[in-house]
């Protein structure tokens, strides 16, 4: 599922260990997020989304309505 | 790589289930060895070290329980089940080559630390995937 962490990330200058370590998962955890290898569960999509403060629909790209 | 609370505490929860294996195989075949038990006694003091294996099983499901990185519990688990699979198809295999006897007999009790070598090296084949597609998509 294609996502914007990369750029949200990158955004407020955080690495991927400081994202994973204030989502409390391993940095392996937001680097296959961010690569779409991995699409997280609905409560840790929503923790994502929480901690930039946007709904999950504009941290992750709804793979039904995508071009 | 960062190692995870729950990481630390199945290794030394596994570390102790294998030493206790290990004293378990030793003590049953010293006694065996040593008092020529009956049928009944050779019998317990056979199966006696698979309780360490079972000890063993339940540690990594409660890892499994534990983990609370939930891509490392999927990565575990499909570890897991590649290994299982490769584990089953080559013991299924092996059971084919003995029954036509083109082979001798294969020790079952080397089924367990199969699956823990095969368990280890699908998690290294799985690691060297991934970073060379985390290569690819950086």
């Amino acid at each position: 599922m294609k996502n914007r962490l990369r750029v949200l990330r990158a955004e407020r200058g955080w690495s991927q260990q400081d994202l994973a370590e204030r989502l409390e998962v391993s940095r392996q955890s937001v680097n296959a997020i961010e690569t779409g290898r991995y699409d997280p569960s609905l409560p840790l999509a929503f923790r994502i989304a929480d901690l930039f403060g946007l709904r999950i629909e504009d941290v992750f790209e709804n793979p039904s309505t995508a071009g | 790589m960062e190692i995870s609370p729950a990481s630390v505490r199945f290794l030394w929860r596994f570390i102790g289930a294998t030493l206790v294996y290990g004293v378990m195989i030793t003590g049953a075949t010293w006694l065996t060895r040593a008092i020529n038990p009956p049928p009944i006694g050779l019998i317990a003091l056979s199966i006696l070290p698979a309780i360490a294996i079972a000890a063993s099983l339940i540690v990594v499901g409660l890892y499994l329980v534990e983990e609370t990185d939930e891509y490392v519990r999927k990565r575990q688990a499909v570890a897991m089940l590649v290994s299982i699979g490769i584990l089953l198809t080559l013991s299924t295999a092996l059971g084919f080559l003995q029954q036509r006897s083109l082979i001798g007999s294969v020790d079952l009790l080397w089924a367990f630390p199969a699956w823990c070598v095969l368990w280890s090296v699908t998690q290294c084949w799985m690691a060297i995937r991934d970073y060379r597609r985390s290569k690819d998509a950086a």
